[in-house]
């Protein structure tokens, strides 16, 4: 009998809340979302244009073909198939991995995987394309710029004074930033990160 | 006996009369000459020539002599002229050598020379709006540059014929002239009759068999291949932009920055720049989606941009304009990619000539992230330094985004970075009724809205009878052939609709009936803004917006706003109704200014007075510094705080306002933000209960309103945050705002 009063007042004290709080949309994705996020481990800081993040050695992202063709069969493409599929960007498919990989753009069976990033803000992943964006004080000086990084110089855009640069296999992404934004010949410079895709709307 | 004697009598007194002299005087007669000469030349009838004033002298055409019946005597004086021209041919005859005194012979000097007359060919050019009209005659070319008199400048002779043809028809816009009493025979007067008449055309009366489905363009009640159908009148008004001045987007190049572009498609290849497109997968210029085959988005928007007036398909709103496609979405869509599509390259691709830039794509996400600075930068160098200075159009879509959140948009236009820039004009979507499409994403950085239709289905092929389902969409193009696209046939697949099941008319299935969202509205602003641009190429792109902004048209003004009731306290208005600001400009969070009116707008770009905004100046960020406002939970007290913009010499008239809020808060979709001017004008720049969510915080989130465009900023503004739902909690942290205007 105490048994069930304890539970009748427990149902009462509880209608008020719910009464009060209609479900939220998103509410519970996105602390489910920042309970996976918290099984992550997390690699380098990195700075980006958009902010601060850090870097997901176990989290890696690789191009699905064709429309027709799913995440989990693009995985086995580059032998992943047991790999878990956490989300997709545009045709990017980002997955996490068995094993923990560098901070640099990885051919496997043809296809690019490349590094991925966390949001420390936001929590959203971003993608390492291995480009990085620099705006140095002279572009005249973009050639030695890339020549001192061991990067490789590639198209200018003179009206925003920036030049881009790609990361050569086995440089390390978060490193070649880091030395960037610490060049005193470059006003800025940070990792292209694919963050927020566009899709049609 | 009597008759036979008479001859004999008369005789004698004739030849007694010819021998000059009576039988009284014996005076020998006075001998008398003929007076005549030679004639050239004469082809006409009815000449008559005169001798000393009396007697006259009919000459038939082709004569090449003439002699008077009457004589004169020696010393008489004779003065022979024409009495009569000629006609048929009208010719002019001359004498030379007639006068003088008879002599003691027959005149036979005179000559008389007659030449054919010439006379100019002539008329009235009417309803001349373009360039480059030329008119034939004979050989003879008269290029004609604006209505009124026109006459050739070869006269045609008497008697010869004419003939008026158009050589060349006007463009810019394109016009069909048509002569009347355009042949003929020259008489003996000039030639002024000739009209020639110059006319755009109808919708009705296009070759094209899909027109008139396309209900954005004239919406006559049609169903669009749907069940449902529209009403009357909800279009964008643009059947007099091509029936009174045949603007079709001549000159204008639009860029699809999407996920592919057909460019060998029926409809759209005439209008595709040949080698300018650029595929960013394959780095060539072919950006046709090879990967896509459900559908090419970006082939279906280019559709409604500037499909080809032709006999296939239907027509775009600016059926001549020309299209280059890039294929940024489809690619991964890196920065380097971003700017070669908007206007930041040269070559491979050449973005930098693209007068208007088609984005019908935008971002979903559930929280506030800034714009990245080299994107911001792209954007104000497209609009500062393309098209010669006067700077390139983005127009980009609000997004798809409100349902799911109650009576309020779960996204807000604001949730994307780039829709927070000035330099954007941010389209929303109506449907064939009228009303915001059921799915259309709202907020104040809308600037207009525009057609973009709900499902276009049909319950035979698998649509909700009653619903949205079956209301119309838009008709445009779609991927070739009936194997890849919306429209495609094949055992188990039903699109929708039976047009897009390769049913009649569409069996090639190289349409479809089903495109939608504010990706529709988009290439239609598109289209109109190519419209304008024909119209007056030297409007800036803020003229641009603020001819739209001043032409777009009410509609659902009976839309009240929306109001929730909020649980610890007062009833909030989340969603105003219709607002009109202090400068007169009527303003919804749904609709912008309105749905785009097309003849109005283009009829404003015609007489717009250039100069008239002044130079875009900002006033720079105005910050609040701390604030730490504790904001009432579930409430509509909100938390309520003011800046001051100081009077600005250069900011009198706000083109765009910008606020930039940080708040701590445990889930940021119950917070509402809404600012009020010193007018008192209120805007809602962000709903609560949206989208939102997670325990990020609101970081130096930038949002516009485009609600106070007109008003002078001096003053005070106020900001309120509201709280919008239960039980988490939080501080408005600090804000700032930065006025755009001149």
């Amino acid at each position: 009998m105490k048994m069930r009063i304890v539970v009748l007042v427990l149902m009462l004290a509880a209608l008020p809340a719910l009464a009060q709080e209609p479900p939220k949309p998103g509410k519970a994705k996105a602390a489910e979302r920042a309970a996976m996020l918290e099984t992550l481990q997390k690699g380098k800081e990195i700075q980006g244009s958009r902010g601060q993040y850090r870097l997901l050695p176990e989290v890696h992202a690789v191009e699905h073909g064709v429309s027709a063709e799913t995440p989990q069969q693009a995985l086995s493409r580059i032998g992943e198939s047991g790999a878990q599929v956490l989300e997709t960007k545009g045709r990017l498919v980002l997955f996490r991995s068995a094993r923990q990989k560098p901070a640099f753009v990885e051919q496997v069976a043809g296809a690019a995987v490349y590094p991925t990033v966390v949001n420390t803000r936001t929590g959203t992943f971003g993608v390492l394309t291995g480009t990085l964006v620099v705006k140095p004080k002279k572009l005249a000086d973009a050639a030695a710029i890339a020549s001192s990084h061991g990067l490789e110089k590639g198209k200018e855009y003179p009206h925003l004074q920036a030049v881009f640069y790609r990361a050569k296999a086995g440089t390390d992404i978060a490193d070649a930033a880091a030395a960037l934004q610490a060049d005193a010949r470059i006003e800025s410079a940070y990792p292209e990160i694919i963050e927020y895709v566009r899709v049609p709307k | 006996m009597r008759n036979r004697l008479a001859p004999v009598v008369l005789i004698a007194l004739a030849q007694l009369a010819g021998c000059g002299g009576g039988s009284s005087s014996n005076t020998p007669p006075v001998p008398t000459y003929t007076i005549g000469g030679a004639m050239t030349g004469l082809t006409g009838s009815g000449l008559v020539l005169q001798l000393n004033g009396g007697s006259n002298l009919p000459v038939n055409p082709n004569a090449t002599a003439f002699t008077f019946v009457t004589q004169l005597a020696v010393g008489a004086m004779y003065n022979v002229s024409v009495l009569t021209q000629p006609t048929s041919p009208s010719q002019t005859c001359t004498v030379s050598n007639g006068s003088g005194n008879i002599g003691s012979a027959n005149v036979a000097s005179i000559s008389i020379s007659c030449a054919t007359n010439s006379f100019t060919v002539g008329g009235t050019v009417s309803g001349l709006t373009g360039t480059g009209l030329v008119l034939r005659n004979n050989g003879n070319d008269l290029p004609v540059n604006a209505s009124g008199p026109f006459t050739f400048t070869t006269p045609i002779l008497s008697g010869a014929a004419y003939a008026v043809t158009v050589l060349t028809q006007p463009t810019s816009p394109a016009q069909t002239c048509s002569v009347t009493n355009g042949s003929g025979t020259v008489g003996a007067a000039n030639v002024t009759n000739v009209g020639v008449v110059c006319v755009g055309f109808t919708i009705g009366s296009l070759s094209d068999p899909l027109a008139t489905q396309q209900w954005h363009l004239k919406n006559t009640g049609q169903n669009a291949f749907a069940d449902g159908t529209g009403a009357a009148g909800i279009d964008i008004n643009v059947e007099p932009v091509f029936s009174t001045f045949g603007f079709t987007g001549n000159g204008v190049i639009a860029a699809v920055v999407d996920t592919g572009l057909e460019i060998a498609h029926e409809d759209l290849a005439a209008n595709v720049i040949p080698g300018q497109s650029w595929d960013f997968i394959n780095g060539d210029t072919n950006p046709t989606n090879t990967v896509d085959t459900t559908g090419d988005h970006g082939t279906s928007v280019a559709g409604l941009i500037a499909m080809a007036k032709n006999t296939v398909g239907g027509i775009g709103v600016a059926p001549t304009a020309r299209l280059k496609g890039f294929n940024f979405i489809s690619s991964n869509q890196s920065q380097q990619f971003f700017l070669d599509s908007l206007g930041g390259s040269t070559s491979n691709p050449n973005s930098s000539d693209v007068f208007v830039f088609n984005q019908s794509f935008g971002v979903s996400n559930t929280e506030d992230f800034p714009i990245d600075p080299l994107e911001e930068a792209q954007y104000l160098s497209g609009v500062s330094d393309l098209r010669g200075g006067k700077g390139a159009l983005y127009v980009k879509a609000a997004g798809n985004g409100f349902s799911g959140c109650g009576p309020t948009s779960c996204e807000n236009a604001n949730f994307d970075p780039t829709n927070t820039l000035p330099y954007q004009i941010v389209v929303g979507a109506v449907n064939a009724d009228g009303i915001k499409a059921s799915y259309s994403t709202t907020g104040s950085a809308i600037w207009a809205s525009a057609p973009g239709g709900e499902f276009g289905r049909n319950a035979v092929a698998g649509g909700t009878p009653g619903s949205v389902d079956v209301e119309p969409a838009m008709v445009t193009t779609d991927q070739s052939g009936c194997v890849n696209g919306y429209s495609r046939t094949g055992i188990g697949v039903n699109n929708g609709s039976t047009f897009d099941n390769g049913g009649a008319p569409n069996t090639s299935c190289n349409y479809t009936n089903g495109m939608n969202g504010t990706s529709s509205a988009t290439p239609v602003t598109v289209g109109t803004i190519a419209l304008i641009l024909e119209a007056n190429p030297a409007l800036t792109w803020r003229d641009v917006k603020h001819i739209l902004a001043s032409t777009a048209r009410q509609i659902d003004a009976g839309r009240p706003a929306v109001s929730i009731t909020l649980g610890n306290g007062g009833v909030y208005i989340a969603e105003p109704a219709w607002t009109t600001n202090f400068a007169g400009f009527k303003f919804h969070n749904w609709y912008g200014f309105g749905m785009l009116n097309a003849s109005a707008a283009v009829n404003m770009a015609r007489t717009y007075a250039l100069g008239q905004l002044g130079a875009l100046t900002n006033t720079g960020f105005i910050a609040s510094g701390a604030l730490g406002l504790a904001i009432p939970d579930n409430s509509s007290v909100g938390a309520t705080t003011t800046l001051n913009v100081p009077n600005t010499p250069g900011v009198q008239f706000i083109e765009a306002v910008q606020i930039r809020v940080s708040a701590t808060h445990t889930f940021t979709g119950d917070l509402g933000i809404e600012l009020t001017s010193p007018k008192g004008t209120r805007s809602v720049l962000k709903n609560i209960r949206d989208q939102f969510g997670g325990s990020a915080n609101l970081s130096n989130m930038v949002l516009l309103s485009n609600a106070f465009y007109g008003e002078n900023p001096a003053g005070t503004w106020t900001i309120k945050v509201v709280d919008g739902d239960a039980i988490d909690t939080g501080t408005l942290d600090n804000w700032a705002i930065r006025v755009y205007g001149h």
